[in-house]
């Protein structure tokens, strides 16, 4: 068969359910193939940006690995922003670009570009197939290293002629530097429960790599076996339940003050899947100045990186909590004072964010939104205040359901992200809350949704501007406003209109309800257009470089870090 | 990167690669290398006992603890098959360098206790070869650079074995 053919058997070998892509010339061997036998669903999407963080939204949402195409050039070229944003938040996709033949590789062919320089600093591994006989061994090691470990992605260039000449004996690879990590270090993880027991002031955080393992359960259980609150970072929202007693909610840039002082205080600071990111530690230097880290984590590079670990545990984290769970179930534990002082924190700096003024308070959205919200709803976000808006105020109950682009920070990640998600999870409400700028960078994708009858709820926060950075040159620049103000254009109701798709504007808080119930009515997608108010900022928030203890915000007053 | 000490405890280590030989490996390792920007003095490149394997030395300056997060990280490449952290007093070290010089009546008296050697001339050139432990090599070069009129050289990076 031909090696275009062989591409399509391997993508199904790999149960490869769904792929996002737009054929161009080098690619068309493979679409025909793809023509004559479906056996992968394609949809075609309208840039291939857009693909890349579909892919990454059924990621994301299911766990399994997505997959996006674009042919040779700038089709690959496209791709190139969603591959750097699946790298920085460990997210499997196996990304395929369209080659030149292999004749004319480094010639500067027509739509000719080096995929596999550009992409090596940015995926845990690419291929170039130059022999059709590798196809099958090829794309099965892409999906395997994409998918095991620390996920992420994996880029294969597919030559034109590669795509055309026959397959006549398949070969095998075998990739001898690639180990899966197994097992653990049961000492370590004996050290671990006996140095819990020994703290005063413990605190867990648990953030992606803890929902890549898969061990929502064994947190659980952990927690409430010894009575230890949980923080979470960004992409860990949801891992534990953000409403049950022992949670402390996000921490981090934007995070709530109790968990913030939670870990700036703790003498025990029980790491899952963190890469101790600077959004989250402030400067390094000050972070959880009085803790001893565990750092459970699975890839070995990640340990010591940025803060050095009292106990570091590698393995994968769904199992070693398992194990820990055994060993502390025969412990006493009694960290009452602690929890205390933190659940009257947190319950302090609740505040009520119905607030009906106009033009519409951004928390006023939060507080419609969440009403919504069920436990299954998936939400996705684009990037600047609206995602810290979403992050900040809406508690989720479950994992894979808050889907943000966290480590790159990707405008217009959102509703490529949702339309991937709603195919992933198809029988999940999925809504995207984005902004004005983030929506319109991806807003082709309508299209997309449109013509493949793909539901996503569209909620835009609209305040005209780059929020976020508009926010920061108010903040810290002296109100020097450079290169924030977008237009309030377009009008996304005639926007979602010239899309044939349901558009909603709303100027006024007793208008979003109502929005919202249409839109979830609504068999199709919608996009509803909310007005909100300018300049509002985000806050509380730690500016970046700083402490994590000097932690601005209106109801943050002098000393709340050393109380 | 959080650390215990004031003091400036860097040290120099060795690290010993076995990697999977294949087209663009060099490559990779340099661009992860250039991208972390770790403080690389030295590489030695040669293939290595397997058929399609090859061994690379790196000489690292670093701390510990940020050494082994380095060689953790160059571990991850799927290329890399195996990875080890030596320190000097675990290994034996050489390195063997050419230099380009002109030829002088006594040159090789001069050259003799460095245990250095001629190694090609022509009437006008001469080729002088050693190989030693990299320091010695230093002092050699600083020599030939102070007394003989250097015109060219080629290093050949610093090679260790461990013991």
């Amino acid at each position: 068969m031909k090696g275009g053919k062989a591409v399509l058997q391997a993508l199904k070998k790999n149960h490869v359910e769904v792929m996002f892509g737009i054929p161009g010339g080098v690619v068309i061997p493979f679409y025909d193939e793809l023509h004559k036998e479906p056996a992968v669903k394609h949809i075609l999407v309208r840039h291939e940006q857009g693909g890349a963080h579909m892919a990454e939204g059924y990621a994301k949402a299911t766990g399994r690995v997505g997959t996006c195409l674009g042919t040779s050039g700038p089709g690959a070229t496209n791709l190139v922003t969603g591959i750097a944003d699946a790298f920085m938040d460990s997210v499997p996709i196996v990304a395929f670009g369209g080659q030149v033949s292999t004749p004319f590789i480094g010639k500067d062919a027509f739509q000719e570009a080096d995929l596999m320089g550009v992409t090596t600093p940015i995926t845990k591994h690419n291929f170039q197939i130059t022999d059709p006989n590798d196809i099958e061994a090829v794309i099965d090691a892409a999906y395997f290293i994409a998918s095991t470990n620390r996920p992420g992605p994996v880029y294969i260039d597919l030559p034109k002629d590669v795509q055309q000449k026959e397959v006549t004996k398949p070969n095998t690879l075998k990739l001898k530097g690639y180990k899966v990590v197994s097992g653990f270090d049961a000492e370590a993880v004996k050290q671990a429960a006996k140095m819990m027991l020994e703290a005063q002031r413990p605190v867990i955080l648990a953030g992606g790599g803890a929902v890549h393992a898969d061990c929502s359960a064994e947190l659980r259980q952990l927690a409430e076996i010894c009575m230890i609150p949980v923080a979470c970072t960004l992409n860990g929202k949801g891992l534990f339940d953000e409403l049950h007693p022992l949670s402390l909610g996000m921490t981090g840039m934007h995070g709530q003050p109790p968990a913030v002082y939670a870990i700036q205080r703790c003498d025990l600071l029980f790491t899952v899947g963190i890469r101790f990111d600077d959004r989250v530690t402030g400067n390094l230097e000050s972070f959880a100045p009085e803790a001893k880290v565990i750092h459970i984590e699975i890839d070995p590079s990640e340990i010591h990186k940025n803060r050095k670990a009292e106990l570091g545990i590698l393995g994968n984290a769904k199992e070693v909590l398992a194990e820990l769970v055994k060993v502390v179930k025969k412990m006493q534990w009694k960290n009452k004072a602690w929890n205390d002082k933190l659940k009257q924190m947190q319950k302090e700096y609740t505040e009520d964010i119905n607030i009906d003024s106009n033009p519409i308070d951004p928390r006023k959205l939060m507080y419609e939104l969440q009403k919504v919200f069920t436990y299954d709803t998936i939400v996705t976000t684009g990037v600047g205040e609206h995602q810290m808006d979403v992050a900040h105020f809406i508690k989720f109950s479950k994992p894979r359901r808050f889907i943000t682009s966290g480590g790159l920070g990707t405008m217009g990640f959102g509703m490529p992200a949702a339309i991937g998600a709603k195919l992933g999870m198809p029988e999940n409400e999925v809504f995207n809350v984005d902004g004005d700028g983030s929506f319109a960078m991806t807003l082709q994708e309508l299209a997309t949704a449109k013509v493949n009858g793909i539901k996503v709820i569209n909620v835009i926060m609209n305040n005209g501007y780059l929020g976020m950075v508009r926010a920061w040159n108010d903040m810290f620049y002296e109100g020097r406003r450079s290169q924030v103000w977008l237009g309030k254009i377009p009008n996304f109701e005639k926007i979602a209109q010239a899309y044939e798709l349901q558009g909603i504007s709303v100027d006024r808080p007793s208008e979003i309800s109502e929005a919202l119930q249409a839109a979830i009515k609504n068999d199709e997608t919608s996009v509803i257009d909310v007005h909100v108010k300018a300049d509002a900022i985000v806050l509380p928030i730690v500016p970046a470089g700083a402490s994590n203890s000097d932690m601005m915000g209106a109801r943050i007053p002098r000393g709340y870090f050393n109380q | 990167m959080q650390t215990n000490n004031s003091n400036n405890s860097r040290k120099k280590f060795f690290l010993k690669m076995i990697v999977d030989n294949q087209k663009g490996v060099m490559a990779r390792i340099a661009t992860l290398l250039a991208r972390k920007g770790y403080n690389i003095k030295s590489v030695c490149v040669g293939s290595h006992l397997e058929e399609g394997e090859a061994s690379i030395i790196l000489i690292i300056m670093g701390e510990d603890l940020e050494v082994e997060v380095a060689k953790n990280t160059l571990g991850k490449l799927v290329n890399v098959i195996s990875i080890e952290k030596l320190e000097e007093n675990e290994i034996v070290q050489r390195e063997d360098i050419l230099l380009k010089v002109k030829k002088s009546v006594d040159l090789e008296k001069k050259i003799a206790p460095f245990g250095a050697r001629i190694s090609g001339h022509t009437h006008e050139f001469a080729i002088i070869e050693l190989l030693d432990h990299p320091d010695k090599v230093e002092e050699f070069i600083e020599f030939a650079k102070k007394e003989l009129g250097v015109i060219d050289i080629s290093r050949s990076g610093a090679n260790m074995m461990a013991i």
